[in-house]
């Protein structure tokens, strides 16, 4: 770890709340992607279904 | 070979799906390698101690928080002129992206501004500009969630990207138009001489690239989300209507 001296709090306080912010939205991001993949897949299987 | 192929959703949906992987390991390859070298392998600024260090973090976020507005703006332009319905996704999609950025640039800038100008804000140009831009993306997403009208929301956010650019330029260049202000000059600059010194300059070109690649893997996987999601409204839609 390199030494941060006198402003230490202030550049790990800039990096934890840079990778919370950024880490929290490509969560929700890939949450939201999978959630509209599967549901489309299975109303593409059930429309399948209806249309036989 | 013409780019307005892809404005067909499945080739689209082809094309995004084979380079998201490589765009994905790329860009985080990138990313931890600027912020390792910067973090690790840089040293001190002779007048900002260790917290030169949050550069890395800082001027990435700003850019693309900044441009985010710009891609936006094409794909307002493009669905305001070809109307293709990607085009209008792709500006909704980028959207959250740029929010996030500029959250993420005014979070680091206010931590970085206590121990250098004794304040988290104060009412500088370019603070009070990237402020605003934040208040447009905030209130472009929420035009999205308003109308359920997807032809009549698309012009409107269209309109509102257009008029909110007057606030991205100004972000971008409010440091050229006045003088005053905390704010330091721009860190990077196509006049060599004003660029910040090599040691620094180059582990910040690494973050930059990596938080180009970032926005544009993101962008793809979230204009992909919204894609799936007006097939199954239109699914919906058509078992409805039998």
């Amino acid at each position: 770890m390199p030494e941060l001296g006198q402003y230490a709090n202030s550049v790990i306080g800039a990096y934890l709340v840079s990778f919370l912010i950024i880490g929290f939205f490509l969560v929700r991001t890939l949450i939201k992607s999978y959630r509209a993949k599967k549901n489309l897949t299975q109303l593409t299987a059930s429309l399948k279904k209806f249309n036989r | 070979m013409s780019p307005w192929k892809y404005t067909n959703p499945n080739k689209f949906m082809s094309f995004s799906g084979t380079i998201l992987p490589v765009l994905s390991v790329l860009s985080f390859a990138l990313i931890f390698t600027g912020l390792i070298w910067g973090f690790f392998f840089t040293p001190d600024d002779f007048r900002q101690g260790s917290t030169v260090k949050i550069i890395y973090l800082h001027v990435p976020a700003a850019l693309v928080a900044v441009n985010t507005w710009f891609v936006m703006l094409i794909g307002s332009l493009v669905w305001v002129v070809r109307r293709h319905h990607i085009s209008s996704l792709i500006a909704k999609a980028a959207a959250p992206i740029g929010l996030t950025m500029t959250l993420v640039t005014l979070a680091t800038g206010a931590i970085w501004g206590k121990p250098m100008w004794g304040t988290f804000w104060a009412w500088d140009p370019r603070l009070t500009s990237f402020l605003i831009l934040f208040f447009f993306y905030l209130g472009y997403l929420a035009l999205w969630k308003s109308i359920q009208d997807q032809q009549k929301v698309s012009d409107l956010t269209a309109l509102l990207c257009i008029v909110g650019t007057v606030f991205a330029l100004l972000s971008r260049y409010a440091v050229n138009f006045w003088n005053q202000g905390l704010h330091q000059g721009a860190s990077l600059s196509l006049d060599k001489e004003e660029n910040i010194a090599n040691i620094f300059y180059w582990p910040l070109l690494v973050c930059i690239s990596g938080f180009i690649l970032f926005f544009i893997t993101v962008l793809l996987i979230r204009t992909r989300t919204e894609i799936r999601l007006k097939q199954a409204s239109a699914i919906l839609v058509t078992k409805n209507l039998n």
